[in-house]
């Protein structure tokens, strides 16, 4: 029974046998920025991302958010961000990441994927490790959670401030990203 | 046709995992779980099922989403300068909106000290009157000055209309600017009628809508920190 289920997984997935999920709605990218007298949230929902689980347990994945899409509440704020991350040049931030051993044991089930990537934003390229959870709901939808820091300066992004306070310099990037494979 | 044989194939190939004794007897290092299969929905993703199949490429050059549209203005040096435009005058803004602030916080402080010296047995010296109606100058002309940084200030990306902190903030400068003009005017006309019963009843007005445009400013500044 589980080879039959297998061979109909790998029946729906392309000849080199690798599975594609695509995000679905509800998939969001957040940041979370600490300024001294209030902490600001951006979401954005308009987030493109794939991940490719390939049948040696390779795990490619690629997010791509437009800059233009964080709503943080504030139209302001978010004209503001746009304008530090110099928006119209640099319109989109992207992670690329792999992991192995990415399979599930079980489904459902959880899964820790270290991934090793690379984030770009405003411009520049920085390496980045996120460790991200995995809960394989079926063996064709999968939900994924993570949330790691990122350094503005790192990104040469301008410290926004506000009355003349800076805004810290690490935000938090949260990821929630719900994935179905491709039909 | 070729992906059904690829299937077929691949089911004869992963028959033999499928069982956990036969999982751990694969390639799967020892320290990975074991798969096994769990009742309910879903199907059980196991071993993979032939490592030569795929090959992935090691490294992070890869493309999943393909080429994308940028969906905001396109860059320009127009743009550039009005960022630039639009960051020194905002920059401005706040800290003249601070000077603002403290000038017709000042204002009336001193305007109160005014009043109870004309009319509440302070003896009529008029030894404030200067100091109010300089700082209600100085504080105006600061309030012109703040106001015209902040709706002149250039708009590179376009903003939503929406109820939030800068509209709220707006709406509270608003209203102060309206309570700056009537302050000017019953100022004005206070003074015009020195001496007569009306005099004290403007006054009082003017101290009232004083107070009411320093709120204003106060609950203008305060919103931006939420």
């Amino acid at each position: 029974m589980p080879a039959a289920l297998l061979a109909a997984l790998l029946l729906a997935a392309p000849s080199d046998g690798a599975l594609t999920f695509d995000a679905a709605a509800g998939s969001t990218l957040s940041y979370r920025l600490v300024h001294e007298f209030h902490t600001v949230t951006g979401v954005s929902r308009a987030v493109e991302a794939r991940a490719r689980l390939h049948p040696d347990g390779t795990l490619q994945v690629m997010v791509r958010v437009p800059v233009e899409s964080f709503d943080s509440g504030n139209s302001n704020r978010d004209a503001h961000m746009r304008e530090a991350v110099e928006a119209a040049a640099h319109p989109f931030v992207v992670f690329r990441g792999v992991a192995a051993d990415a399979w599930p044991a079980s489904v459902p089930g959880d899964l820790a994927v270290p991934l090793r990537g690379e984030l770009t934003f405003k411009g520049l390229t920085r390496p980045l490790s996120p460790t991200v959870h995995v809960r394989f709901e079926t063996g064709r939808r999968a939900l994924v959670e993570g949330s790691f820091p990122v350094s503005l300066e790192a990104f040469g992004v301008e410290r926004p401030s506000l009355l003349f306070v800076k805004v810290e310099d690490r935000i938090e990037i949260g990821l929630h990203l719900a994935l179905e494979a491709e039909p | 046709m070729p992906l059904a044989l690829l299937a077929l194939a691949a089911l004869v190939s992963a028959a033999p995992a499928a069982t956990p004794a036969a999982a751990e007897a694969g390639p799967r290092p020892e320290s990975a779980p074991a798969p096994r299969e769990q009742p309910g929905e879903g199907p059980p993703v196991k071993e993979p099922p032939a490592p030569a199949r795929a090959a992935p490429p090691p490294s992070l050059d890869f493309d999943l989403l393909g080429e994308a549209r940028s969906p905001g203005p396109a860059p320009s040096p127009e743009l550039q300068r009005m960022v630039q435009r639009r960051r020194t005058m905002l920059s401005l803004h706040q800290g003249l909106g601070i000077a603002t602030w403290a000038a017709v916080a000042a204002t009336a402080f001193v305007g109160q000290l005014d009043f109870d010296d004309r009319f509440r047995g302070g003896g009529d010296t008029g030894r404030y009157h200067r100091w109010h109606r300089g700082l209600a100058v100085g504080g105006g002309a600061l309030f012109l000055a703040t106001g015209l940084l902040g709706v002149l200030a250039p708009e590179p990306y376009p903003k939503k209309l929406r109820l939030d902190t800068a509209t709220l903030h707006k709406a509270a400068m608003g209203l102060a600017a309206a309570g700056m003009v009537a302050q000017i005017a019953l100022g004005l006309a206070a003074r015009g009628r020195a001496g007569s019963l009306s005099e004290r009843r403007l006054a009082e007005v003017h101290q009232v809508v004083g107070y009411s445009t320093l709120g204003a400013m106060t609950a203008g500044g305060l919103v931006l920190l939420f």
